[in-house]
């Protein structure tokens, strides 16, 4: 029997390839290890990236409680009815989730013989298949709810491996420097009427300094931040890179500003 | 002094056409020949086709730009290549017939002594009956189509506004189509019009495609970054149909398009109509019908040119089934092998094979996405093959240096989904490579590290500004050269 890999293992977060050799004796020998895997643990059915092999395979019992194997399958075809579930996976143990599902699906797949075969399903086998099939492409529960929820479900469940994590002091750094130079265009303005807003335009040149600094220290703070994380948007090189460009530039268009107002 | 001509003034045409004369300079002579006066930025059409830009934010002038970089254009569309010359003369030539309103009808031998063929796709209307925009349906695929489509958009936003319930039907028209993710661009971008017209609640919106799955955009699926890790594509779209309140039939062959109406096949052999009141389905494409011609005269169209008509180049032709596609089947050079002279960038040259898995419905009808080669990859050949010409022409090669394969680039698409300032959204798919690579990544033929983007409104931004920055580039205006393409 396999391991079940749960939450927030990281293999689970990838995306299953497609089986092209079908003579590959691995593929028989993961359809059955799926089999003993779902007898084992009385399971409906699982894919095979749930036991660590990132191929699109799923198997399940069907309604007359016998094995299906479905390989490559994609979802073609849906009813318009849209459900809610309340779903639990192996992967996600301990969790219940409310999601939308269609209530009826068509679905293709390849047999093990490599026919194209087609199955229509309903009620709780479409459910199933949808979250299974979802998981082959990537997708987990989660990935299924709003945003709101999803924020409830990370702090309430904790983010997962080698991915974003929510809270980042490279944000922090970003988020005051923006303040600042918000605070500082609305004094800008001001001092076109204002004596007391004028030490912007008088202090131009070391607010300028100070604002550059900043931006350079974020690029270094954040590199060194987020260095192992690999799949964040916002931790990547060029990212970092863009953000403080982006900032240089309004530094610079501020600093200009003044420099003409003075 | 040798001779370039570059037929198709699109995407990789105009590409390799300022490109080579860049690098060439006066030394050697730059001929472009294409039917319309006018550059399209293709891509934004897709805004034309919402009335969110008018079609003259999307076009300009091509014969001023080119003349400001000395090339040679003549508006005309090329008929024939005689990649042998003739009987009394060795020299290779293009028979070429003039558009341009002072010469219409006029043809012309113009000899060549490199040649690329960049005339794009033929915008099949014709493979399904009542398909089209002189038939039953409409199309985003010309900025004339797009601003067609806009004016049944607006008719259709002014009857909705009197409490009429109007069904907007898009996708594509045929079990064969390429360019999924334009008429998906389009489906978002007309529900988000409508959304901002206040009158969504009186429109249903359906999409229909010949894809397997929602999402697939005819290269198997892309990858998105979704809550902090990366997801394929499908997941992605389908969040996004049910979000927009938009149904969707996947792996569907339009058959035929009535007035109001359209009658298709399932995957599973099973049939179905939908009625419209609008619609919007992108045609099949196919090589734009060019002949060519031995020393003799005699036809050698099939020999230069695929069926689907598109021009062989230096790919694996050998039909193989699914399993045993390699990356090494995809052109690296587009160099013809019977006429080493000649080349075809961008839509023109034949792909070995698709790139999604490809499916039969029951019946035996194909439904499979043909290849995409999207604006990316199109400029880079384009640039590619330029710089191999060029320096054949300068004598420093006898061979072309510079590769471009598919199966070694990738392609980034900015799929804009609404068209607005501050509430505009775009998503941001990646692939790399754009042909899968089994051996190099076994299991999904890519490398799940390459992806950049998710969806937002940082997407339509940058969508906006790329339209800015290849108008400019497009125009020869100060530093094209160094804006990527
Ligand atoms: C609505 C829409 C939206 C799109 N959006 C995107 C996007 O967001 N991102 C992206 O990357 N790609 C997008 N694409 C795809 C992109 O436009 C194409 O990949 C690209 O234009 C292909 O370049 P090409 O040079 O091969 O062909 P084209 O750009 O079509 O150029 C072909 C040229 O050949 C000329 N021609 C035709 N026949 C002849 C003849 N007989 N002789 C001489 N010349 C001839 C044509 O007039 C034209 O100038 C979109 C496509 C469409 C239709």
């Amino acid at each position: 029997m396999a391991k079940i890999l749960t939450y927030p293992d990281k293999t689970l977060l990838q995306i299953s390839g497609i089986v092209r050799d079908f003579n590959d004796p691995f593929i028989k020998e993961t359809i059955e290890e799926l089999k003993k895997t779902i007898e084992d643990n009385n399971l409906k059915g699982l894919c095979a990236i749930q036991i660590g092999v990132p191929k699109r395979i799923i198997v399940y019992k069907d309604k007359n409680n016998e094995f299906r194997t479905l390989i490559n399958p994609g979802i073609f075809g849906k009813s318009s009815n849209i459900i809610d579930s309340l779903e639990s996976d192996e992967s996600l143990p301990n969790v219940k989730l409310n999601v939308k599902r269609y209530d009826k699906i068509k679905v293709m797949y390849q047999d093990i013989d490599k026919n194209d075969r087609f199955l229509e399903a309903s009620g709780d086998e479409a459910i199933f298949l949808q979250r299974k099939i979802d998981m082959i492409n990537g997708g987990y529960l989660f990935d299924r709810l709003n945003k709101k929820r999803q924020k409830e479900f990370f702090k309430s469940y904790g983010t997962y491996g080698d991915t974003c994590p929510s809270y980042f002091i490279k944000d922090k750094i970003l988020k005051a420097l923006r303040i600042t130079l918000i605070i500082q265009a609305i004094l800008l303005i001001l001092s076109l009427f204002l004596n007391f807003a004028k030490f912007v335009v008088n202090y131009n040149h070391l607010i300028f300094g100070v604002e550059f600094v900043w931006v350079i220290f974020y690029a270094f703070y954040a590199k060194y931040e987020t260095k192992k994380y690999k799949n964040c948007t916002s931790c990547q090189g060029a990212n970092i890179i863009g953000t403080s460009g982006i900032y240089t530039a309004v530094i610079i268009l501020l600093y200009l500003i003044s420099f003409l107002l003075r | 002094m040798a001779r370039l001509v570059i037929l198709g003034a699109g995407v990789s045409g105009h590409t390799a056409a300022t490109f080579a004369k860049h690098w060439l300079g006066d030394e050697h002579e730059v001929v472009v020949v294409s039917p319309n006066s006018k550059w399209n930025w293709i891509p934004s059409n897709i805004w034309v086709g919402v009335g969110e830009m008018a079609p003259e934010d999307v076009v300009f002038e091509l014969a001023p730009v080119y003349k400001k970089a000395g090339i040679d254009f003549r508006q005309a569309k090329a008929v024939s290549i005689h990649p042998e010359g003739k009987q009394d003369s060795d020299k290779p030539f293009v028979t070429i017939e003039y558009t341009d309103p002072a010469k219409a009808g006029q043809t012309e031998e113009v000899e060549y002594d490199y040649l690329i063929n960049a005339t794009g796709p033929k915008l099949n209307f014709g493979a399904t009956p009542g398909l089209g925009p002189d038939k039953n349906s409409l199309s985003v695929c010309t900025y004339k189509h797009a601003a067609e489509a806009n004016n049944h958009l607006q008719t259709a936003i002014e009857k909705m506004k009197k409490g009429e319930k109007q069904k907007f039907l898009i996708g594509t028209g045929h079990g064969s189509c390429t360019c999924q993710g334009a008429a998906f661009e389009y489906v978002f971008n007309v529900e988000f019009k409508l959304r901002k017209a206040g009158v969504r609640d009186k429109a249903e919106i359906k999409w229909i495609s010949n894809e397997q799955f929602v999402g697939d955009f005819g290269v198997a699926g892309a990858h998105i970054k979704w809550n902090g890790h990366i997801i394929s594509s499908k997941i992605m779209a389908e969040s996004l149909f049910a979000e927009r309140g938009v149904d969707w039939i996947t792996g569907a062959a339009v058959k035929e398009v009535q007035e109001g109406k359209v009658k298709y096949e399932l995957l599973d052999g099973t049939e179905g109509e939908e009625d419209f009141d609008f619609a919007m389905l992108i045609p099949p494409f196919s090589g734009v019908g060019l002949k060519a011609y031995d020393k003799n005269g005699e036809d050698i169209t099939s020999k230069v040119f695929k069926p689907n008509g598109f021009m062989v180049v230096d790919a694996d032709y050998t039909p193989k089934p699914f399993e045993e596609w390699k990356a090494s089947d995809w052109p690296k050079y587009y160099q013809n092998p019977d006429y080493p002279n000649m080349f075809a960038v961008g839509i023109a040259f034949a792909p070995p094979h698709p790139i999604s898995k490809p499916a039969k419905s029951v019946n035996g009808t194909p439904i499979t996405p043909a290849p995409p080669r999207t604006g990316m990859p199109s400029g880079i050949i384009g640039k590619a093959v330029a710089h191999s010409i060029v320096e054949m022409m300068q004598g420093k090669t006898d061979k072309p240096k510079h590769h471009a394969s598919m199966a070694e680039m990738g392609a980034a698409c900015i799929a804009s989904t609404g068209k607005s300032a501050l509430h505009g959204t775009a998503a941001a798919l990646t692939v790399y490579p754009v042909v899968p690579d089994y051996d190099k990544f076994p299991g999904t033929g890519r490398d799940p590290e390459y992806t950049f983007g998710e969806i937002g409104l940082a997407g339509h931004w940058i969508k906006h500004i790329l339209h800015y920055m290849f108008m400019w580039k497009a125009q020869l205006k100060p530093g094209w050269t160094l804006i990527p393409e």
